[in-house]
């Protein structure tokens, strides 16, 4: 059940009106939203729903006996062993099994093994990293004293929540569970801004992404040697719009949905492409997987407490299980290790910058650290390695004109970008009109908007990009 | 309502660097709150994050921060405004909700012809078919789809253009399916 799609919006009302009809009792109305999750996630797969609440009750369970071994450091830390280590295995199994027992296959038959070996088809169940992170930093924070031990009903309905279920944003306890506590209160402002958000990234999913994906993206990936220069270069600069329009617009739809439910969540994105270096891209984009990835591998591995070596070796390793995060692929490991790199480089040029050598201009530190997000997008995207190189090499040696990219979708690249560059705070500024208009008005101009989209969307929704992670 | 200036805290209880705020944003400011301030309060580093958001005053409410979100804003929290909005929330939004779906109904009724034949066939859905096509059938005789046909028209028109020496565009495969019967 993808977001922008009628049978989601029929199901969302229900809910709507179920949750806030339930809300004289908040653990009824808690109930109601858990239901409604695992149906949710069901749609795809319904063998996964027990995965799911598996999940959901091991964290709960090894956080209580975290709790109950206060006083016995060695006993709660061992619980916390145990709780990461399962995650990890329930991760490493369904997500890289099939990946790691290639990499065997490659290296016995590199060998002289001359037999293939039995290797089992996983089937990936969708959002696991999500979910999986999600209950790893709840056992973290317990352990760290850092969020209280959540009920049973809190935490499971914390990893099930469907607006954040399957491609986040990675919404932690210490920011959900006390929200959970009471019925929430949902104020014009909140409403306005959720329906902002939902009408926004449904224009960004299904006009500009899907545009983008079926009428160049796909094209020029899917066989790059194939392609001319420009469409190549058209390709490449296309995919950064549409990655950013496809994974910011399922999180605004997200918060927006959770908002309407009462409830808020976190940022994720604050227009990535205008960061100034790869540091500030960071702090831009997927917001909740960085800073997850900053607290509870980064700072564990030592951060910038044991000097500038082990900083470095924190910052690659953190950007390489990033990576890997993503998918198992030696893509993605490449793509991780480019950005682990270049941010060590980074912070390397802060600490041995000449003094009397100024600062690169704003401008230049946008232009260049955009590019050096472009190539990381080419190894993120291509379905192999080898793939990627002709992409690239195909950029610089193929020639030809443009067949594919056409005047439209040129100008959906250029607004795509300038989404990066607009006033901060417009979504705000919208929001902030719009609640103090009649709702009858405001419910004829969401619904001529969400018309507008209709008539303009190609034909079909695909899923959203970071579905399959 | 005397206001507190808060110092500001993050998750990790680490202060942000001092900010200078922006001419436009001070005279905003000064527009919905009073201008004789007592000196800035300090506020103590938050537990959790509900306490962070609960600690900060509502006229302070972040927006994004240019410089680098904090740790639990939301982009969903909003200043107060100057004049207080009434407390309907729910009935607001159930309101602008309800319109919408309702225009949503009346104007476009070949998306929901479209996802009753995308239904598992069941008897069930037969009547959804049926009742969807009829629907469809009532608004279109008095002409209701017809601005949405004509702006999407349009769009694949706009979708269509080439550079000159590329390929003509491929029909329309939305169009054809949107055909009785296709």
């Amino acid at each position: 059940m993808l977001f922008p799609t009628l049978s989601f919006g029929l199901f969302f009302i229900l809910i709507y009106a179920l949750a806030w009809g339930a809300k004289a009792s908040n653990e009824w109305r808690k109930i109601i939203l858990l239901v409604a999750s695992w149906y949710f996630y069901g749609a795809w797969d319904t063998r996964f729903v027990a995965l799911l609440i598996a999940s959901g009750v091991l964290n709960w369970g090894v956080a209580r006996l975290i709790v109950n071994a206060e006083g016995n450091e060695r006993l709660k830390k061992t619980w916390l062993v145990i709780g990461i280590v399962i995650n990890l295995s329930i991760l490493a199994f369904f997500k890289y099994y099939g990946f790691f027992m290639e990499q065997v296959e490659h290296l016995l038959h590199s060998l002289g093994w001359e037999r293939d070996l039995y290797i089992m088809q996983v089937v990936l169940p969708v959002g696991i990293s999500f979910f999986t992170f999600q209950g790893m930093s709840y056992v973290i924070d317990i352990y760290r004293k850092k969020t209280e031990a959540a009920s049973l009903l809190d935490m499971v309905l914390l990893m099930s929540f469907f607006p954040h279920l399957v491609a986040g944003p990675i919404v932690r306890a210490s920011h959900l569970i006390p929200q959970f506590k009471k019925v929430p209160e949902l104020t014009r402002g909140m409403a306005a801004m959720g329906l902002a958000l939902i009408a926004w990234g449904l224009f960004k999913k299904a006009i500009i992404a899907s545009e983008l994906a079926t009428g160049l993206v796909d094209q020029t990936f899917f066989d790059p040697a194939a392609q001319s220069s420009p469409d190549l270069i058209a390709g490449a600069y296309g995919y950064a719009v549409q990655i950013y329009c496809d994974f910011s617009a399922y999180t605004d739809m997200a918060v927006g949905l959770a908002a309407l439910l009462g409830y808020r969540f976190p940022h994720n994105f604050n227009q990535p492409y205008r960061a100034n270096s790869l540091q500030d891209f960071w702090r831009r984009w997927h917001i909740s997987l960085s800073s997850w990835l900053r607290d509870y591998l980064y700072v564990s591995l030592g951060g910038s407490r044991h000097g500038l070596t082990r900083l470095c070796v924190a910052l690659m390793t953190t950007m390489l299980l990033g990576g890997l995060w993503h998918g198992a692929s030696w893509n993605f490991v490449i793509w991780g290790a480019l950005h682990g790199s270049v941010l060590a480089i980074e912070r390397l040029w802060r600490e041995f910058r000449p003094k009397d050598w100024k600062p690169l201009p704003n401008l230049l530190g946008i232009i260049i650290t955009f590019h050096i997000v472009l190539l990381g997008w080419i190894f993120f995207r291509a379905q192999s390695f080898d793939s990627a190189l002709a992409f690239i090499g195909g950029i610089f040696t193929a020639g030809g004109s443009a067949m594919l990219v056409t005047p439209m979708l040129l100008a959906m690249i250029v607004v795509g970008m300038t989404f990066h560059y607009a006033p901060p705070y417009t979504m705000q500024r919208v929001a902030m009109k719009l609640r103090t208009m009649n709702a009858v008005a405001v419910g004829l101009a969401v619904g001529l908007f969400i018309l507008i989209v209709d008539a303009m969307r190609p034909e079909g929704v695909a899923p959203f990009i970071y579905y399959q992670f | 309502m005397a206001r507190k200036t808060t110092t500001g805290t993050t998750g990790q209880g680490k202060k942000p660097a001092a900010r200078k705020p922006s001419p436009k944003r001070t005279a905003e400011a000064a527009e919905t709150l009073p201008l004789d301030l007592p000196p800035p309060e300090p506020i103590p580093a938050p537990e959790t994050a509900r306490e962070e958001i609960e600690a900060v005053p509502v006229e302070a409410q972040p927006l994004p921060d240019a410089l680098g979100l904090t740790h639990t804003s939301s982009p969903v929290d909003l200043p107060e405004p100057a004049i207080p909005l009434p407390h309907d929330g729910l009935k607001w939004t159930t309101t602008v909700m309800a319109v919408t779906a309702l225009f949503l109904l009346v104007f476009n009724a070949t998306a929901l012809r479209g996802w009753a034949y995308e239904l598992t066939p069941t008897d069930t859905s037969a009547k959804v078919v049926s009742a969807s096509e009829g629907w469809y059938d009532l608004t279109a005789g008095i002409g209701l789809n017809k601005p949405v046909d004509a702006l999407h028209h349009w769009w694949r028109g706009n979708m269509n253009l080439r550079f000159p020496g590329q390929e003509a565009a491929a029909p329309d495969v939305r169009l054809e399916n949107d055909q009785p019967g296709g």
